[in-house]
């Protein structure tokens, strides 16, 4: 019998997110479970952050910068849960992290002991030429658990015909 | 969401398949789709197969090799399904033959599936690699949502 208890739903608040968290609560609902969602400030944002501020420390304060960030992703993430799914009735966890995302990922899985993970086919990390968003594929290669890839039909047509170009 | 109406499972016969079927049907039973079992008889087979009896001297007929292990695996699916499957879940089999990862592909877009469900391991490869080269090509190249289940 499949059990499936807790459902990570890894969020990077681009075009996907909506249809990712869609797919969790969707899944949660069936199997009775609840939801974490993961969004991570990804490690390259912060050196690059920690190299302005070597340069402008007038400026930039990087622990200012991950505070205010931090604060603005949960929010986003909020905003997003109240308004497209409100109401839902399971219980939803939002863990916002720093560092590589596909590592974050990867820990939060064991941390938090989840059965399934959701995540989208591309994330920020959108070019044209790659079909895959290489954190899913580094996931997909190396989580303990199920992972669900939430892919939509027109958005990877159009992905594989810029990638043919 | 879009609703999931077809489900399609990819199953190899492994130890690993009544877990992919395990879990289309919890996912099906929920959802109220359908579930249609993949297995493929690859094209490498076949040639070892004719490649040893070239070998041996023997006549080798590669029709009646298929269809001998198609009506093979249509009972292995069929005893698998049962097994597997809760009752009331919809259910559909088809045996093909050649690329597994390219017919497990044409499955999915002829049926207009919304999800495919594979194992990351499979009959060739339970021990020696992380992933298996059918998943690895299925996952980068399948147009719909995939749950990969790790044994």
């Amino acid at each position: 019998m499949v059990e499936v208890k807790k459902i990570l739903a890894c969020i990077d608040l681009s075009d996907y997110s909506e249809e990712v968290l869609d797919y969790a609560i969707t899944l949660a609902r069936m199997f009775r479970a609840e939801v974490v969602i993961i969004n991570v400030i990804n490690k390259r944002e912060i050196d690059a952050i920690s190299m302005a501020g070597q340069h402008y420390p007038e400026l930039v304060n990087v622990a200012t910068y991950m505070q205010r960030t931090k604060a603005d992703r949960r929010s986003r993430i909020e905003t997003l849960l109240d308004s497209v799914f409100a109401g839902n009735g399971i219980g939803i966890a939002i863990r916002i992290q720093a560092g590589v995302p596909f590592e974050e990922i990867l820990l939060a899985i064991n941390e938090e002991k989840v059965d399934l993970v959701v995540l989208g086919n591309k994330g920020r990390t959108n070019l044209a030429r790659t079909l895959l968003g290489s954190h899913a594929e580094k996931v997909f290669r190396h989580s303990p658990v199920p992972v669900l890839n939430v892919r939509n039909r027109q958005k990877f047509a159009a992905a594989a015909e810029r990638r043919s170009r | 969401m879009k609703a999931i109406r077809k489900i399609v499972a990819g199953i190899d016969l492994s130890p690993f398949s009544s877990g992919i079927l395990a879990y289309a049907g919890a996912i099906s039973e929920g959802a109220g789709a359908e579930v249609i079992a993949v297995n493929v008889i690859d094209r490498n087979l076949v040639d070892s197969v004719e490649t040893i009896f070239a070998r041996e001297k023997r006549d080798f007929s590669s029709k009646r090799f298929l269809s001998d292990e198609t009506y093979r695996r249509t009972q292995a699916m069929r005893e698998l399904l049962e097994h597997s499957l809760p009752r009331h879940v919809p259910r559909s089999m088809k045996i093909r033959s050649g690329i597994p990862f390219t017919e497990v592909l044409r499955v999915v877009d002829e049926e207009e599936a919304d999800l495919l469900v594979i194992s990351a391991k499979g009959a060739t490869n339970q021990k020696r690699h992380l992933l298996g080269g059918t998943c690895e090509k299925l996952f980068r190249h399948v147009p719909v949502s995939v749950l990969v289940l790790h044994s």
